[in-house]
């Protein structure tokens, strides 16, 4: 099996696990939702904590979701590129926006690997349980280098003589 | 280079980069970060980590995902179906029936569901074989499943409210209430528009002679309660104050949960697909916003906000004539761009417009959330279009933009009527919440 082949597949298969883990923040957001619904109106006794949990699982649920959807090619574009017909242009472009893409995401990684290590010092943990902050950070983190590497593979697999992955 | 110019330059490089086909929250991102970095340097790193964090944490945002679960659970478990099986039962005999149940039956998925794509989807499997099945007008059949998608995104839950919400900082109890009268009246027009093909050219829908017993029709409505009561739960909670929208829609997903457990249509693979799509949108809208509060601080930044409002104070036009600049604008951008990019481009200027001019942000964001439907289905890149040749791909892409054009026109009243009569958006969240 050509690298190329093996790398999307490693890829496609980690996007996988990683949006099956933001899935279950999903189920467990909407549980934590009810649970908390039903604490307050009918055991009168509202859970402390609750919402710093939901936010907790709303960003494993988005770090998930950022390169599942990337995956399935549903990040909004306009697709005007069509209309030109020469497809070594094309093919160009695309490379060219794929290289901006990764260098921004690359600086976005940066940026919260910055921001997440400052920790309790700049005050970041939540506001009832004080859950420290840089693990959400680095869940952040993990979506969008996954986000990276499919866009990685997806250039690799458009290139000519390689097989699509999709 | 002053900061206007700085700014300016920036929105020229990012439709250059929209038209080279780069995502549109990577494109606002690059952009904006890149301008922050020019204006403020100090600031341009905190703002990218900072905006993506909070937007993911976003704690009003985690309604938009549960939502969506909703949705996608119902249609899923095929109690959308049921929906239209009832409106069929009704409306099935009448001319132009099936077309009418299809609207009908759109409106109340998508009082569970805050995508239009899940609603146009989700009612073109159910109802397009039964128009064929009639051989109704391919125009008309695919034109009014799109339209009637775009209903998704008006009445409440709907997914255009939370987003303009988090951007404008307004109620989304209000905008979800101030969604619901418009979305009815829409839902009207769109019956009558289909009534007035139906009449003019009756071998668009051929009428059906099939009878169906009051019985039958009595079963198929009592099928269709389990949804109406989902509903009439969510959004009738919301509006008596007993949920927030976010228990709304926590209550919602376990509800609608609940009742395909118990129609032993809960399963395994149904919830990984409903999930899956869940996460689609999900992670959509989310990379949007956070591109679009990216760029945000770098639009303020750059002072083009202010410019504007310079400019329409000096230019003396008075607030209508900057509404109505607006509303073209915006119905001109909906024909190339999608609509959530619409909203998180154009909202940090129109925003202090509106205000300045002295409207209701609520009253706009109804009239904005017609705008973007409108765009929905404008060629050249309609999204609901797509997604019904997705599931018509015999039906020439003219045919379904001709089928579509008694049903912009709808909408196109609609907003005019907004304009003329505010008072039908602001009437039920005032008598909720208190006039503002």
């Amino acid at each position: 099996m050509p690298v190329s082949e093996l790398y999307r597949r490693m890829v496609a298969r980690a996007i996988t696990v990683w949006a099956g883990i933001g899935g279950m923040s999903l189920v467990l957001l909407v549980l934590a939702t009810g649970i908390g619904v039903f604490f307050r109106y009918v055991l009168n006794t509202p859970i402390n904590g609750l919402r710093d949990i939901s936010q907790l699982l709303l960003l494993i649920c988005v770090s998930g979701a950022i390169p599942f959807a990337a995956q399935r090619g549903a990040h909004v574009a306009v697709d005007l590129l069509t209309l030109t017909r020469h497809p070594g242009t094309r093919r160009t472009v695309r490379n060219l926006i794929a290289a901006s893409s990764v260098a921004l995401l690359g600086v976005v990684l940066v940026a919260l690997a910055r921001q997440g290590s400052c920790g309790f010092r700049c005050g970041h943990f939540t506001p009832d349980l004080v859950i420290p902050f840089w693990p959400m950070y680095l869940a952040l983190g993990i979506g969008f280098l996954l986000y990276v590497l499919q866009i990685i593979a997806r250039r690799s697999a458009d290139e000519p003589g390689s097989k699509p992955d999709r | 280079m002053t900061d206007l110019q700085i700014g300016i330059a920036g929105f020229v490089a990012l439709f250059v980069l929209l038209f080279l086909r780069m995502p549109v929250a990577l494109a606002m991102m690059l952009v904006g970060f890149t301008g922050t970095l020019v204006i403020n340097p100090a600031a341009a790193l905190p703002v990218l980590a900072g905006e993506a964090f909070n937007t993911s944490t976003l704690y009003s945002m985690s309604m938009l995902p549960m939502f969506v679960l909703m949705g996608n659970m119902a249609g899923a478990a095929g109690l959308s179906r049921d929906l239209y099986d009832a409106a069929h039962a009704w409306m099935g005999r009448f001319r132009g029936g099936l077309a009418s149940a299809t609207v009908v039956g759109a409106a109340g998925f998508s009082a569970m569901s805050g995508s239009s794509l899940a609603s146009a989807v989700t009612m073109g499997r159910v109802a397009l074989p039964e128009m064929k099945r009639f051989r109704y007008d391919d125009g008309l059949s695919t034109g009014v499943i799109a339209a009637g998608g775009t209903l998704g995104i008006l009445i409440p839950p709907s997914a255009g409210f939370i987003v303009y919400s988090i951007l404008t900082e307004e109620s989304i109890g209000r905008l979800f209430m101030a969604g619901v009268l418009p979305g009815l009246l829409l839902t009207a027009l769109f019956v009558v528009a289909v009534t007035i093909q139906a009449y003019l050219k009756p071998e668009m829908a051929p009428s059906s002679d099939v009878r169906i017993p009051a019985a039958e029709k009595f079963a198929a409505l009592r099928r269709g309660l389990w949804i109406i009561g989902i509903i009439l739960v969510t959004i009738g909670g919301i509006y008596l104050g007993v949920f927030s929208a976010i228990e709304a829609a926590g209550i919602g997903t376990l509800l609608t949960c609940a009742v395909a457990a118990l129609r032993r249509r809960l399963t395994v693979s149904l919830m990984t697909k409903a999930v899956g799509n869940t996460l689609q949108a999900t992670g959509t809208t989310f990379l949007i916003l956070i591109g679009a509060f990216v760029l945000t601080p770098f639009i303020t930044l750059s002072g083009i906000p202010d410019a504007l409002l310079t400019l329409i104070a000096d230019s003396g036009a008075g607030p209508y004539t900057v509404l109505l600049l607006i509303l073209l604008t915006l119905i001109l951008l909906g024909t190339f761009l999608e609509g959530f990019a619409i909203l998180v481009l154009t909202l940090p200027f129109v925003q202090p417009m509106v205000m300045q001019a002295g409207f209701d942000m609520v009253w706009f964001g109804v009239l904005m959330v017609i705008v973007l439907e409108m765009g929905l289905i404008s060629p050249p890149v309609g999204v609901n279009v797509f997604v019904v040749k997705g599931i018509a791909p015999d039906v020439p892409m003219r045919t379904i933009f001709r089928g579509i054009i008694p049903f912009w026109l709808a909408m196109f009243v609609v907003l005019i009527v907004l304009v003329a009569f505010p008072v039908l958006a602001t009437i039920l969240p005032d008598s909720m919440f208190g006039a503002i």
